[in-house]
């Protein structure tokens, strides 16, 4: 009995010792001098992770704005150390034409960030706190510490993948997402990892030069829109809950660590910068349905840049196709402040022109649908245009 | 004798419950679609499909009839019918009577382009046309299916009667769309809206 007693304290010792060691190693830092080679379980999951990123460059979801992906990406380098630098990671974002609230990182450094979050952020300060917490998930390890804890099941991947039916094409990046992925974009870390991600990421961005108070204004912003226009999305940034622990965290880190350090914003330039991706991201929010989401960015653009047509004939879009009270009076004065800012902009001429068909003034009908040809002889709707030309002058 | 008065009554009564059942039936030839003002021609020799009366997914989908000849994944020409209040299945937006027809079809198009069963979904044609003078649109999508099956489709539309009526033709891109496509025309320029009569399918 003492000889078992002995061999069996022996053995628990034994475990203890190397559960230790392989806890130690498992949460060294990329780029530290502890971090040491990856491990076997750590090589796979990377070897997964390039299957998942393949799917994803394959969805044929990712945003081509090269001027923004560099923007983007300039950011992301200013928030890496030396010792970063010096790791095995390869950082580098790719942005998801997505509307959707999503951003989340591969262990090896690819930052995957959906237009829809890229929208809802005003500055640069705000951008560096999000690439800093997804950046440090990938250099403290997060991913391979979740999958040795608990093993995450397909019902949660099946689960996820049928909350996100709704947005169908906008959500085929998320249902391109494996195991990986999921674990990255959707249930998110541990507490006590996302807590890490804040602190550690906020210290990238506050190296970095960007004032840290704008993080939990990043976060709080986010919960306010997602409380107001009543979105719930399955990601780990649009979920009420995970965006409350983000605020709280964050202002707990200013309250303290960063009381009185201030920093750059970095307002003007990211609005310049990001500007034709908030009316793309509007363009897809309008296509789903999400007329105030729409609104409220194009709002922001035409405020930004009053003569900005793309931006005012879009804002008539949305009050043509959402048919409120009020809203054909709205659209026609969009439409025509569209005209006013860009005579050479097809669209609004298009969109006009219906609206004089629908009130009977065949002369202005057929007036705008003709310059719309003229202004787009190749336009992929030309059919139905000259359908309703050919219907106005048998009248 | 009253026991087996009982047993037909209850029979009848439970048949009467349940309503139409889902039923497989040979078509072809010059038929009015049941419970609708619509004529058609339908190709001979080819199977319809109706749903049951409560069926929920089917009302959902406004689905009305489906006809195949060698079963619904290789070819399929769907009859629907939904009321404009009822909305479309995968977008917010709402036809409403007033909509010309290109801005039926571009709500349509968002319908089907937020379809997560449609991988790359792509819209290759779009054009104005009528269904027996109705005004409408012709949609020719092309995706994935979730077996990564490529299909190609064929949408006609227009709004009749207060609702959104559509006839689609669906096929796997490779061999059988190109296939059964002039068939699927021939259904579609049969197409009459009928006040009462015909023969019953």
């Amino acid at each position: 009995m003492y000889l078992f007693f002995n061999a069996s304290k022996r053995t628990l010792w034994l475990w203890m010792v190397l559960l230790f060691a392989a806890g130690c190693s498992s949460v060294n830092p990329m780029g530290s001098p502890e971090a040491g080679q990856l491990e076997d379980d750590e090589h796979r999951l990377w070897k997964t992770v390039i299957e998942e990123e393949k799917r994803l460059d394959r969805s044929g979801t990712l945003y081509d704005n090269p001027t923004i992906t560099q923007y983007v990406n300039k950011i992301a380098q200013k928030l890496m150390t030396p010792s970063v630098r010096s790791s095995p990671l390869t950082v580098q974002v790719k942005i998801v034409k997505s509307p959707l609230l999503n951003a989340f990182a591969y262990p090896n450094g690819l930052i995957y960030v959906h237009t829809g979050i890229l929208a809802r952020i005003e500055n640069e300060a705000q951008l560096a706190a999000l690439l800093g917490h997804e950046l440090t998930h990938a250099t403290h390890r997060h991913t391979i510490q979740a999958f040795r804890g608990v093993q995450r099941s397909s019902t949660a991947l099946a689960t996820f993948q049928l909350l996100t039916l709704p947005f169908g094409v906008f959500g085929a990046a998320a249902t391109a997402l494996g195991s990986v992925g999921y674990v990255a974009s959707v249930s998110g870390y541990s507490r006590g990892n996302e807590r890490e991600a804040d602190r550690e990421g906020l210290a990238l961005a506050v190296a970095a030069g960007y004032a840290p108070a704008e993080a939990p204004k990043l976060f709080e912003h986010l919960k306010r829109d997602i409380e107001f226009h009543k979105v719930e999305e399955p990601f780990f940034f649009g979920s009420h809950p995970r965006l409350a622990e983000r605020v709280e965290s964050y202002k707990e880190l200013l309250e303290g660590l960063y009381a009185a350090k201030s920093g750059e914003l970095g307002e003007e330039r990211y609005r310049r910068t990001m500007l034709p991706l908030f009316v793309e991201n509007a363009r897809t929010d309008l296509a789903i349905g999400r007329f105030e989401l729409a609104e409220e960015s194009l709002s922001g653009v035409t405020h930004q840049q009053p003569d900005h047509s793309q931006a005012l004939y879009l804002l008539g879009e949305v009050a043509r196709q959402r048919n409120g009270e009020g809203d054909l009076e709205r659209s026609e004065d969009r439409f025509r402040q569209a005209v006013a800012a860009d005579a050479q902009y097809p669209d609004p001429h298009k969109a006009i022109g219906m609206l004089f068909l629908k009130r009977g003034d065949k002369q202005g009908a057929r007036n705008e649908l003709q310059q719309y040809l003229q202004l787009a002889p190749q336009a992929p709707d030309r059919a139905y245009v000259e359908q309703e030309l050919r219907n106005l002058s048998q009248r | 004798m009253k026991l087996l008065l009982i047993a037909v009554l209850s029979t009848y009564m439970l048949t009467a419950c349940v309503g139409r059942q889902a039923k497989w039936s040979m078509v072809g030839g010059t038929q009015v679609v049941e419970n609708e003002s619509i004529e058609v021609e339908w190709p001979e020799a080819w199977m319809k499909f109706t749903p049951a009366e409560a069926d929920e997914s089917a009302k959902k989908e406004g689905l009305i009839l489906i006809l195949t000849r060698d079963g619904i994944g290789l070819q399929a020409i769907t009859l629907k019918r939904r009321a404009l209040e009822q909305g479309l299945i995968y977008t917010t937006k709402k036809a409403n009577s007033g909509m010309l027809p290109q801005e039926l079809a571009e709500i349509v198009v968002d319908d089907l382009r937020a379809n997560p069963n449609f991988i790359d979904f792509q819209v290759v044609g779009n054009s104005p046309t009528t269904l027996d003078g109705v005004p409408g649109y012709k949609l020719v999508v092309q995706f994935r299916n979730k077996a990564g099956l490529p299909k190609q489709a064929v949408y006609y539309g227009c709004l009749a009667k207060g609702s959104l009526y559509i006839l689609i033709y669906e096929a796997p891109q490779r061999h059988y769309f190109p296939l059964d496509l002039p068939t699927f025309e021939a259904v579609k320029n049969s197409f009459k809206w009928k006040s009462q009569g015909g023969t019953s399918s």
